[in-house]
């Protein structure tokens, strides 16, 4: 134990250290560091290694495999499986399917896009939380009950019904509003879909910080010193809100991944060209009598991420406000309703 | 009670209308193209697109067509375009399929998710709980569409100790019904065994420092008597009302993806046939109708909840 005096130390410090010490946690992060890292080096191992990209069929193609020939695809349409070096790194887990694309490519590639929308998606939901669990706690009144009611509509749907639906309807018809037109193969699709959805798990409890801040001696001073509602949210109350944010933002993106490998999986996510490990996963389970392993590599990749961020966003919470029993209730509520409704239940 | 009946029916209705008006905007109103083009699916034919157009009277007012949908959806009138088949038919056919994944898998979890919480929380920091709770938190992390293949892979192509997806009907034969279904259950139960056994766990600890606790204790009842006549009693109120939500979240979830690895020819099947087909109708038909059972069913566990929990009913109208 460190003999240092813990006055001294500002509360993210010890925040930290409380972290570091939990050493499941620290684990985890490196996990999910290393994922990211896996995804970044796609394009370095597709043309140094695989010589190939992620879209690239194979079908009639034969590799040498120390000195012997190997069909990429068997003329019955069975995929080669994994090689390892045997090829020099091509097709080094395989190929995914009777079209001969490089798997280990294609993890990598579907990996950045299964990122790319659980991260977008939950960094959209956050700020779209902080500003109606701002404006709803700040304002109260009217403003509070229009939020507050169109928050308990959102969470009372069952939302991946509802996503798919919209998935699909989008994916075949575009979206257009006017300010806003978005083709039918976009990736903001699930993006949006995902973040809306999944907008009340995170910005009820913000709310509930925000009136509670609000009672507070400071937010009172400022006010009474004539500062705008604006600056009252925004540079009072915000500040206040950082380590709920943190802790529900990491948790946000585990929810939402397995929300869009979810769409994905049944057509209605992350649509062609593009892949994600959802769909690699609907390609891998149609050939899982002849090569289980197309299905279950993309499927330990999500568990990977989701399980890795799941458990740093359980540190974080732990970290960050070890006594607080309003926050802990608000992520249980915060799980209970994930497994209840949202992304978590897939 | 009758007023909080009536405040639960008003947001029922609340909830159902926004999913409808949801799904009419997504289906007719935001696509960028024309919506009996949308609905008729890709590569159809231009006739097909014209008598669409006709048939749902895209010409009209917005209120109007709106009207036209509704119609349309509790008429049973809503087909597919391709083949042109009633939607209602396809998703009454698979309500057995359906209802027998998930009530089925609904018993093992509650059975096994109640069982292990239980052992979890009366044995608390000792190793059994340790291990249970690990067993709960690798539960909780293995998403359907990894531990489906998984289990495929094991018993029915290593092991061939179960037949390999596909759902017979019960009628037909009971012994193959249950061996079709003994996958897919464990699939869609794990989850919820471990969410369910940590929700419980952790009831029960809050539960175990109640004064009444402490009151059974000192009267001289027995361990095991405190533990199931008060705690496990009191801890259970929750957990019931978390099955009726998780019960209707899973048949619009979960289940959908069980039903499409395992092949089984569901209501979640239909909705994924037609996705991979982009015939929109029945996506629409499913959704409508799978929104309003889910939420038809969560307003009647909130009901029977209130009705077995007074606080309930009680602290709403006195925060109201």
């Amino acid at each position: 134990m460190s003999t240092e005096p813990s006055a001294e130390r500002g509360p993210w410090s010890l925040a930290l250290r409380r972290f570091l010490r939990n050493r499941l946690a620290v684990a985890s992060l490196g996990v999910f560091l290393a994922i990211i890292v896996f995804v970044l080096a796609a394009p370095l191992w597709a043309d140094h290694v695989a010589h190939t990209g992620p879209n690239k069929e194979h079908t009639v193609e034969q590799i040498t495999v120390d000195g012997e020939q190997k069909d990429v695809v068997t003329p019955e349409g069975k995929p080669i499986g994994p090689q390892w070096f045997g090829a020099g790194g091509k097709f080094f887990l395989g190929a995914d399917s009777r079209l001969g694309r490089d798997e280990m490519v294609r993890l990598m590639y579907g990996g950045r896009t299964s990122l790319l929308v659980g991260i977008t998606a939950a960094l959209l939901a956050t700020i779209l939380a902080i500003v109606l669990g701002l404006l709803a706690g700040y304002f109260r009144g009217w403003v509070d009950s229009l939020i507050a009611r169109s928050l308990d509509v959102i969470w009372s749907l069952p939302v991946f019904l509802i996503g798919l639906a919209v998935g699909i309807a989008l994916a075949v018809g575009g979206l257009d509003l006017g300010f806003i037109e978005v083709s039918g193969g976009s990736l903001w699709i699930p993006i949006m879909i995902i973040s809306i959805f999944t907008v009340p798990y995170i910005a009820r409890p913000i709310r509930g910080e925000v009136l509670s801040f609000s009672e507070k001696e400071f937010v009172e001073a400022a006010i009474a010193q004539g500062a705008s509602p604006g600056r009252v949210m925004f540079t009072e109350i915000l500040p206040n809100l950082a380590s709920t944010v943190i802790v529900f933002f990491t948790l946000m993106i585990a929810n939402s991944m397995l929300f869009e490998a979810g769409l994905s999986f049944l057509g209605a996510g992350v649509q062609p060209p593009n892949s994600s490990w959802g769909t690699m996963i609907t390609v891998g389970v149609e050939l899982l009598r002849i090569q289980p392993l197309l299905a279950i590599l993309p499927g330990t990749m999500i568990m990977l991420t989701v399980l890795s961020l799941n458990i740093v966003g359980d540190a974080l919470r732990d970290a960050l406000d070890p006594r607080g029993k309003a926050r802990m209730d608000a992520a249980l509520q915060f799980e209970a309703q994930a497994g209840a409704g949202g992304g978590a239940t897939i | 009670m009758a007023r909080f009946i009536a405040r639960r029916l008003v947001g029922m209705v609340t909830v159902l209308f926004a999913v409808s008006v949801i799904v009419f905007f997504v289906f007719m109103v935001v696509p960028k193209q024309n919506p009996a083009q949308t609905l008729a699916g890709k590569n159809a034919t231009p006739l097909l697109v014209k008598s669409i157009e006709e048939e749902w009277g895209f010409d009209e007012s917005l209120p109007v067509q709106y009207g036209t949908m509704m119609k349309k959806v509790f008429t049973g009138d809503l087909t597919s375009y391709k083949p042109r088949l009633p939607v209602s038919d396809r998703i009454i056919e698979g309500i057995p399929a359906t209802f027998s994944l998930t009530i089925g898998a609904a018993i093992i979890w509650l059975f096994f998710g109640l069982l292990l919480g239980y052992l979890s929380a009366v044995r608390a920091g000792g190793w059994l709980d340790r291990f249970l709770t690990g067993v709960s938190i690798a539960g909780i992390s293995i998403p359907v569409f990894l531990l489906a293949p998984v289990l495929i892979y094991f018993f029915t192509n290593k092991l061939e100790i179960f037949p390999n997806g596909q759902y017979v009907p019960f009628e037909d034969d009971p012994v193959e019904w249950l061996k079709h279904l003994i996958l897919p259950w464990i699939t869609l139960a794990v989850l919820s065994i471990g969410f369910y056994s940590r929700v419980l766990r952790s009831n029960m600890l809050d539960v175990m420092n109640e004064d009444y606790v402490r009151t059974a204790r000192a009267k001289g009842l027995s361990e095991r008597q405190v533990m199931t006549r008060h705690v496990l009693r009191n801890s259970l109120i929750p957990v019931i009302t978390l099955f009726g939500l998780d019960f209707g979240a899973t048949i619009a979830g979960t289940a959908i993806i069980t039903e499409v690895i395992f092949s089984i020819d569901g209501i979640g099947n239909y909705a994924a046939e037609s996705v991979a087909k982009f015939e929109l109708p029945p996506i629409m038909g499913v959704a409508l109708y799978g929104a309003f059972f889910v939420v038809l069913l969560n307003t009647l566990v909130d009901v029977v909840y209130a009705y077995l929990d007074p606080r309930v009913r009680l602290g709403e109208s006195a925060s109201s």
